[in-house]
């Protein structure tokens, strides 16, 4: 006994608790009825927030991820399954497939003791400094009779066998007085029709094993690590999440009755176990509590699982759970942007170990009371020493693991092995391939995800590949490239497969990147009436109403999309959005909080949130967001970044909303726009005799319709592709007509000299150019033009790089000298005014006009 | 009832819940009164 006190006088522990599949939606209700008070303990004196999962979310591939800080693609976890070393079949994923060193083997190279109980993977155990119990252990077979000797390699040191073999609950242990708390009605579930209670007696006793294990470590060793995973919460929701309340409509009533405490037992029991575990150790140990992904809840549960790889996988939710306390670590705070990369790098931190470059995630800051910065090294794979590692030159034997692989087939997430064992083998290749893709998908690494892609389409005898084709359109979807979406979506409604695929989703983006938004929202509305219980298609109806200028339509999909799931930040996000256009910004800042409340990190809610606030004058608040959304978005700084500096002007009372008092702009872009026909070239013609030289390549000569001259720039039609060019426009002007002024790129600063001209005037002269009966009226080119000046006006409101004076075309003709006056001062440059004013033919406006006149 | 007054955190759960030392003193007691069989975890456990 004196012993173990010495233990707990250790300074600087950490104990790291997995929950797989924990999430605090369901969490949050249990706490607040005190059902779950261990965790409660830790939430008041520690930190609490979301933990963001990696996709595919599948557990074996995300707690490497934890225990290496990197992501799949480089410690080598793939899936559930992996090929003998042979490649003569398959097992469940061992240790040998991980190729990166987990935070244990550095501590052990350090020096220091770890504990590890049931992580996934884990076994063969290696050998470090301290104990491992692997996730083979608690496996034991379900019938009595069978022999189940502990593996050898389940455990090391291997002298440890005898302390914990004995240790392990069978399945038939569990007797009336542990199933009547989760199920009290449990005497009226015939067994032979419902074979639930098998899979419930397993999950339990396999996590009561590991609760024997780690509570004997924690007792009974010196330590300054210790890992446990359980997967009690995730195995039970797979079986009895549909049976939760509120009652799914499918549901038979009497199995709702029976089952529907489960769930909310399992998360209650992990907490008693919490609670012991608390009891094992003293104030100086760190505690982490966390999951690897959420799971679904409410309406998006699955009551029919599709047959595609990993099915029950698609129930996990994007965020788990993450709950910390220790001596370093702040009390009751809520922290955000939690990855699970991020977990190794804040225990190597903890123990004042430098963190490997090549790590993926980063210390997490925010938990800690006093942060000093982290120290770094190349990376820990370089490192040579004793890792206590698994040697992997020398294994080479199949590790048998019936067991195993039979729990995963019941949870199904693999199939039956077939009988075929090649074709076994090809499927198991195949799965982990494409577990590898949506690996790089995630990373935003295009081209490395299509080529494994376009090489998985070669197994279409042996595997469905459907999802290759899905995934392939997603990429070419990403890459704007709609006429190869196409084609994808062709081969993919070819192929035969048993899934059902939301294809109305990938043909509205088709056609909406193809500039055809309206039949782009005809394609999801037409099917609210099946599928209207979808938040997402609201969402997505939402976002094309808003794209095409109906704010309010807009409005009332996404608080429907919001009413269907009020947790989702992007419809949130999105609503504030909307808001904002529609010149509601107090209602924008309010869901542009709700927004960022759910996903702190979201540099988007940042961005809109700061936007109202400018235009509410709350400058001060403006600023602080739009440097928030700076910190969070490398990719839009210039953005933000042009919008500080448009309120750090503002707060020094630069009168910037007065257009005679505008500033120049290092290296502006002055674009000149409008509607055609509507004096661009006049415009461009009065800047180049004023000195502002033009971008123009000439290749569209003058004519009968512009005399002097067109002033273009051939790349500018292709700016929806391209935009790149446009540097060569800094400190010039370049004529980008109306419809193409969204495609620019923001990181620059524009000052555009919009002409404006008679609606009707334009159109006209435009029919007359080409040529088409001007008697004949085209109302609806006139509403889409009404409909494109109303989308300016509300795509400068938020666009901070982006300043824009409306110039009429009748009344510079009329009245130049004060006009150009207006214009010298809006771009902050001197310009040679005479000359400007040669530009202007009056004679030809007069020409126009009894050419449009002749028409009425 | 509720399932807050069905669920004991001293009960058979509880027990199971204490981890190591309650667990084999549990089992103990279980085979003492011929609840659960020894032979059986003797086989399991036993090596090939």
């Amino acid at each position: 006994m004196k012993k173990s006190i010495e233990y707990k006088m250790k300074k600087n522990k950490l104990l790291l608790i997995g929950w797989d599949a924990a999430d605090w939606k369901i969490i949050g209700p249990l706490l607040a009825k005190g059902q779950m008070p261990h965790l409660k303990k830790i939430i008041d004196n520690g930190v609490y927030g979301n933990m963001a999962t990696m996709n595919p979310p599948y557990s074996p591939m995300l707690w490497s991820s934890v225990a290496t800080g990197k992501t799949p693609d480089k410690h080598g976890v793939l899936g559930f399954i992996e090929l003998l070393p042979d490649l003569e079949g398959v097992r469940p994923v061992s240790t040998n497939s991980r190729k990166s060193r987990a935070v244990w083997n550095i501590l052990h190279n350090k020096g220091y003791k770890s504990n590890l109980i049931g992580w996934w993977p884990s076994y063969p155990a290696e050998p470090i400094n301290g104990v491992v119990i692997s996730d083979k252990y608690q496996k034991v077979n379900s019938d009595p009779k069978k022999r189940k000797p502990l593996d050898e390699k389940a455990i090391h040191p291997l002298i440890e066998k005898e302390n914990f073999l004995n240790l392990r609950m069978f399945p038939m242990e569990i007797t009336q007085a542990h199933i009547l708390p989760f199920i009290p009605r449990a005497a009226e579930i015939d067994q032979d029709e419902d074979m639930l209670l098998k899979p419930f007696a397993k999950v339990l006793s396999q996590n009561v094993t590991i609760q024997n294990a780690v509570t004997r470590l924690l007792r009974t060793t010196d330590w300054d690590f210790t890992a446990v995973y359980y997967d009690l919460i995730d195995h039970m929701c797979h079986s009895f999440m549909k049976f939760r309340a509120p009652k799914l409509s499918k549901i038979d009533q009497t199995k709702f009755e029976i089952y529907k405490d489960v769930v909310d037992g399992a998360y209650r029991f992990q907490d008693m176990m919490l609670g012991r575990k608390l009891q094992l150790i003293d104030e100086n140990t760190t505690v982490i509590v966390m999951s690897d992904h959420g799971y679904e809840s409410g309406n998006k549960r699955i009551l029919k699982m599709p047959k595609v790889n990993a099915a029950p996988a698609m129930e996990h939710r994007q965020f788990g759970m993450f709950a910390a306390m220790g001596p370093n670590i702040k009390k009751n705070t809520k922290v955000f942007g939690l990855g699970l990369i991020d977990v190794a790098p804040t225990i190597l931190h903890h123990f004042n170990l430098p963190v490997g470059k090549d790590m993926d995630g980063n210390v997490m800051r925010e938990i800690f009371k006093d942060f000093r910065e982290p120290e770094s090294i190349e990376s820990w794979e370089k490192v040579k020493g004793d890792f206590g590692e698994v040697d992997k030159t020398v294994e080479g034997e199949a590790l048998s693991d019936q067991e195993a692989m039979e729990q995963l087939i019941e949870l199904g997430y693999i199939d039956k092995p077939d009988i075929d064992k090649n074709k076994m083998i090809i499927k198991t290749k195949c799965e982990l391939k494409h577990n590898l893709a949506t690996v790089y998908l995630g990373l935003n690494q295009h081209e490395k995800a299509k080529e494994i892609l376009l090489e998985l389409l070669q197994e279409k005898d042996t595997v469905d590949i459907s999802v290759y084709y899905k995934d392939l359109i997603k990429i070419s979807l990403t890459k704007e490239n709609y006429s190869e979406a196409k084609k994808y979506l062709q081969s993919l409604k070819k192929v035969k497969t048993e899934v059902k695929y939301n294809l109305f989703f990938i043909e509205s983006e088709i056609l909406d990147g193809e500039g055809r938004t309206k039949e782009a929202l005809n394609i999801l509305t037409s099917v609210i009436s099946s599928r209207g219980y979808m938040p997402e298609l609201w969402n997505k109806i939402g976002a094309l109403q808003y794209k095409l200028g109906d704010y309010k339509f807009a409005e009332d999909s996404f608080e429907k999309a919001i009413s269907l799931e009020s947790d989702n930040a992007t419809y949130h996000r999105n609503l504030a959005e909307t808001y904002y256009s529609l010149k509601n910004y107090e209602e924008a800042v309010d869901s542009a909080l709700t927004s960022i409340e759910l996903v702190r990190n979201f540099p988007a809610a940042h961005f809109i949130l700061a936007q109202s606030l400018e235009k509410l004058g709350d400058l001060e608040n403006a600023k602080k967001a739009y440097l928030t959304a700076a910190s969070l978005n490398n990719n839009l700084k210039e953005k933000e970044n042009q919008a500080i500096e448009n309120i750090e002007e503002k707060l020094k009372q630069v009168k910037l909303n007065d257009k005679t008092d505008y500033k120049y702009r290092d290296n502006q872009i002055t674009v000149v726009s409008g509607l055609p026909r509507s004096g661009t070239s006049m415009m461009m013609q009065m800047l180049s005799n004023g000195g502002l030289n033009p971008l123009v390549d000439n290749k569209r000569e003058a004519d009968k319709s512009n005399p002097k001259g067109y002033f273009e720039y051939e790349p500018v039609m292709g700016i929806h592709k391209d935009n790149s060019w446009l540097g060569k426009a800094r400190n010039k002007s370049v004529k980008i007509v109306a419809p193409l002024l969204k495609y620019i790129d923001t990181k620059y600063r524009y000052k555009i000299i919009f002409m404006k001209r008679d609606l009707n005037e334009v159109i006209k002269s435009q029919l007359i150019m080409t040529k088409k009966n001007p008697d004949i009226f085209p109302v609806k080119i006139h509403n889409s033009y009404v409909r494109l000046l109303n989308n300016i006006e509300n795509w400068k409101e938020k666009e901070p790089g982006v300043e824009i004076i409306y110039v009429d075309y009748k009344e510079i003709i009329e009245n130049p000298e004060e006009n150009i006056e207006k214009i010298e001062s809006f771009l902050g440059i001197d310009l040679e005014r005479s000359k400007m004013e040669t530009a202007i033919d009056k004679s030809l406006y007069r020409n126009r006009s009894k050419e449009t006149e002749k028409t009425k | 009832m509720d399932n807050e007054d069905k669920f004991p955190i001293e009960g058979s759960l509880g027990i199971l819940a204490f981890g190591d030392i309650a667990f084999e003193k549990w089992r103990e007691v279980k085979i003492a009164n011929n609840i659960f069989n020894e032979e059986e975890y003797r086989v399991q456990n036993e090596e090939e």
